[in-house]
């Protein structure tokens, strides 16, 4: 028992050492406006003006909840008022119609709008951004529309009107009424622990790999990065959260009203976490405070002019906005830190090349078969019968005039195009069948032939990305929790991340961010990404391409790094002095079949390869 | 048969104007992949000038306007529109279409809803207003109605409606077809990526498009607007319908969109009346069900327009 009770007691000490360090160098800042706002309730007491906080914090909530979508997944939602709606409603409908108690009421309400939420994010993911846009500007309509049109159940231009809700605490033999002040600390606490889990996810691998999806959507995929399941649950957690607000919203009100939860609250959620800065941690609440304070601002104007004031709130908050957007991402909060903080510098690293053996040594090497591959696009058989052995810890080029079949085989291989027919063994086992990700995840892994990095991220975080396919206790619940296992995982793939750098020479720049390095390193970087999955064959893309000598010279001691270490490489590559330098096997691809194979001398001294190479 | 003419041809009419709001839509998407999100407020916007011309905010019944005085102010109100749709452009997308940037020109959009719909109600403080008409259509048929029998009937000005919309569209299409500037835009907007290839779309080319965009939408909306009592929500709620009718012709120009507005303002109608086939429906699910049958239709790929393309 003790025992336990010790475990447990040193699990929490490490969390919360965790979160104060994660939370630095304010800490006692947000602990201190915590602890204001919630005393705020002794000041004002049962008032309008506790009243209007509450609510005030439950857009917060509300907007907080789209800053997953529209910060971490950057997919720009115009609808998720529809979601504080539906909570609304549910939790108004089961409250008066069924009787249920405030509680109750409210949990199924945010079951309501999530499975709402999982429901429009299944159609949401599968379009483009404008398109995504418009659809859910849709959904916003169609929900207000049906809220209005439908007065005998939604209660019409008259509203839903709620009783005060009560929960008891039987153990306790205490009641408590659900009064304003109470819903202020509702509130509070929500806001707290949103921002907390916004600020957990956006900091792990399921923030990295949101943001790798929007800077660069193929080479986020090569490294196994789900877009689907990643998407799909921002927007059914976001839709939660939106139904969260709307619920406890309409519970504060003590009336639903369905005209309260048309576009306009979508449009105002969609301002606040633009105007404040979207993906950011305090965005959606600077966001939401700024609309907040134009109402005094718009009274002002209205009176100056001899209009009613409540006519130029909308005008401000749009200009507002306009101005937020043309200072870019960021919004206000970008602006304020800019405000009190010098400019971040640059981190002027010493560059260092050394190299490092990878992570994950000591397996037995691995050999890669290919067996009468075929594939053809249209009528161009693009590969006609292609049949390779990539034999155990060797590396073996693929050369081959343009269109002559090599990137398909290399992405047939990597299971990005399924091919026609033929079969593929890894490790004598057929993944034929097996799915990009899965073949990733059993260590074949590949980098692509255009230079797809992301451009605001380090390289460690590049490397992390890459090493996040192996992990077990990953999941978004552990993750915002910070469980011991997720922490020690997290602990454990940061040095695997850490050595994948190493190994390619990249271990100086863990701190920079890739749109400072240049093309070359950047090369390398994708190398590295895909090393931090410990592969066990690697398929690289023409490497050289676009690079110079030197740095040739690099890519050529990493690539033998990486053999030695026992990673099975196969090579697509131009250029021929670096494939002769490295290469244990060449095979010569010509219109889709193999017309060569042998070691680098063989197969350029070949007549059949002089002739297709030379026409 | 008579309430089925009378839902057809008020169905006709509404569509019309959706589809050439819609048209409006499909410029601007097909030749900048920006969904025009303020077209609704802008057409509302045209709306509320034109009035303004016309009757400043004061009252205004809808046969004490001289002709001459209701030509300036629809001239004015065009202006109004196009200028308002290239200082939109100028505003709100081109700085972000430049940076690539999907969220930032959603958020100009919306940006300039907000100012726009702030400013209308602003100015216009009535629950709705009556807007004037160019002809007295009293002096047609039975006080400006037709008769259809078993206590079905259309209203004159329809018929009118219609006439001036297919007018609209035909000079739409003509514009597309028959001169320089509209035979640049049709081939930006049928093949971006060889456009492209040829040079970046002007900035004059894309601004005319929205000039364009916000004229034949404005102008369709003015002439439809004194067949009902117009509210400052009255152009968001075209923009939607329009949007409705892009999305369900993917975009598609000239003809196809049009075509989509008239099915959506002929379900319109039919639903509102209470009959769809066997289901017992009524003006309640007026605007519910067209846009249920979009968003299936969005999300069961029926409207894919463009996915990403994976490496």
């Amino acid at each position: 028992m003790s025992e336990v009770t010790g475990q447990v007691t040193r699990a929490v000490v490490a969390a919360a050492a965790d979160v104060r360090r994660a939370w630095r160098p304010h800490w006692w800042l947000y602990l201190g406006g915590f602890a204001a706002l919630s005393a705020a309730p002794l000041v004002l007491g049962q008032t309008n003006m506790t009243r209007g906080l509450a609510s005030g914090l439950y857009i917060v909530l509300a907007a907080v909840g789209l800053n997953f979508v529209l910060g971490l997944a950057e997919m720009p939602s115009l609808g998720h008022g529809a979601f504080v709606g539906i909570g609304a409603f549910a939790a108004a409908l089961l409250r008066t119609r069924a009787g249920w108690g405030p509680g109750s009421a409210t949990l199924v309400a945010i079951a309501c709008a999530a499975l709402a939420g999982a429901l429009v994010g299944v159609g949401a993911i599968r379009l483009r951004a404008a398109a995504l846009a418009a659809g859910t500007w849709i959904v916003a309509w169609l929900v207000y529309f049906t809220l209005a049109a439908f007065p005998n159940v939604f209660g019409g231009s008259q509203g839903i009107v709620l009783p005060e809700g009560k929960i008891g605490l039987e153990a306790l033999g205490v009641e408590l009424r659900l009064t304003p002040a109470v819903h202020l600390e509702i509130a509070l606490v929500l806001v707290a622990l949103s921002l907390v889990a916004f600020h957990a996810v956006s900091r792990s691998h399921i923030g990295f790999s949101l943001a790798a999806l929007r800077q660069g959507r193929s080479a986020a995929a090569a490294v196994g990065a789900d877009s689907t399941a990643l998407q799909l649950g921002a927007f059914a957690t976001s839709a939660a959260i939106a139904g969260i607000s709307g619920a406890l919203t309409v519970q504060l009100a003590g009336i639903a009203d369905p005209a309260s939860y048309g576009p306009v609250l979508s449009v105002s959620l969609f301002v606040a976490v633009l105007l404040g800065g979207a993906g950011t941690l305090w965005g959606p609440l600077v966001g939401a405070s700024a609309l907040a304070v134009i109402p005094p601002a718009a009274r002002a104007l209205g009176n100056g002019v001899g209009a009613p004031p409540e006519r130029f709130e909308a005008v401000l908050a749009g200009i507002l906005l306009l101005v937020a957007l043309i200072l870019g991402r960021g919004g206000l909060v970008r602006l304020l830190v800019a405000f009190t903080r010098k400019q971040e510098r640059a981190v002027a690293a010493t560059v260092d090349r050394s190299l490092a053996r990878p992570a994950g040594q000591g397996l037995p090497a691995t050999s890669l078969q290919a067996h009468e591959l075929r594939k053809a696009f249209g009528g161009v058989a693009a590969l006609d019968g292609v049949s390779l052995t990539v034999e155990a810890g060797r590396v073996h080029a693929l050369i081959g005039p343009n269109g002559s079949g090599k990137t398909t085989c290399l992405r047939t291989l990597a299971g990005v195009v399924e091919a026609d027919e033929g079969r593929i063994t890894l490790a004598d086992a057929d993944i034929t069948n097996l799915s990009s990700r899965e073949r990733l995840r059993r260590g074949l892994a590949r980098t692509l032939q255009r230079t797809e990095v992301f451009p605001e991220m380090t390289a460690q975080e590049h490397a992390l990305l890459g090493a996040a396919i192996h992990r077990r206790h990953g999941g978004a619940i552990r993750t915002v929790l910070a469980t011991p296992k997720a922490r020690a995982e997290t602990r454990e793939l940061g040095n695997v991340a850490r050595q994948a750098l190493a190994s390619c020479g990249l271990a100086w720049a863990a701190d920079v961010r890739a749109e400072r390095l240049s093309g070359a390193d950047q090369r390398l970087l994708m190398i590295a990404m895909a090393c931090a999955s410990s592969p066990s064959v690697l398929l690289l893309d023409e490497p050289a391409a676009g690079m110079s000598r030197t740095h040739v010279a690099l890519l050529k001691e990493v690539i033998q790094n990486l053999s030695a270490s026992g990673i099975t490489v196969l090579l697509v590559e131009h250029d021929l002095r670096l494939v002769r330098s490295v290469a244990d096997v060449v095979t010569v691809l010509s219109a889709g079949e193999v017309i060569a194979e042998g070691t680098p001398e063989e197969v350029s001294g070949s007549p059949v390869v002089r002739r297709s190479y030379l026409g | 048969m008579g309430l089925l003419i009378q839902i057809v041809v008020s169905g006709i009419a509404a569509g019309a104007v959706y589809g050439l709001v819609g048209t409006g839509y499909a410029l601007v998407y097909r030749l900048t992949g920006v969904v025009h999100f303020a077209l609704g407020e802008l057409v509302g916007l045209t709306i509320f000038c034109t009035l303004f011309f016309a009757a400043g905010t004061g009252t205004v019944t809808r046969t004490n306007l001289s002709p001459g005085r209701y030509a300036a102010s629809l001239g004015g109100g065009l202006v109004v529109a196009v200028a308002s749709g290239v200082v939109f452009y100028l505003v709100a997308v081109r700085p972000f279409l430049r940076r690539g940037s999907t969220i930032g020109w959603v958020g100009g959009a919306v940006a300039i809803t907000f100012v726009v719909r702030g400013l209308l109600e602003a100015g216009f403080r009535r629950e709705s207003y009556v807007f004037p008409d160019p002809f007295s259509f009293e002096r047609f048929g039975d006080g400006g109605l037709i008769d259809l029998g078993h206590g079905a009937s259309l209203p004159v000005r329809t018929f009118f409606v219609i006439g001036v919309a297919l007018l609209l569209a035909v000079a739409a299409a003509a514009f597309l077809d028959r001169t320089r500037t509209g035979r640049g835009l049709r081939a930006i907007a049928e093949d971006p990526e060889a456009a492209r290839l040829m040079g970046v779309p002007s900035d004059r080319l894309l601004a005319i498009a929205f000039a364009l965009a916000g004229g034949v939408a404005g102008l369709a909306a003015v002439i439809a607007a004194p067949g009902a009592p117009v509210t400052v929500e009255a152009g968001a709620l075209l923009g939607l319908k329009g949007l409705v009718a892009a999305l369900f012709a993917r975009f598609e120009l000239p003809w196809k969109v049009l075509l989509a507005g008239l099915g959506v303002g002929v379900l319109e109608a039919a639903v509102a009346s209470g009959h769809l086939g066997p289901l017992e429906l009524g003006p309640a699910y007026r605007d519910v069900v067209p846009l249920a049958i979009a968003l299936a239709a969005l999300a069961f790929g029926r409207i894919a327009i463009g996915h990403e393309e994976v490496e």
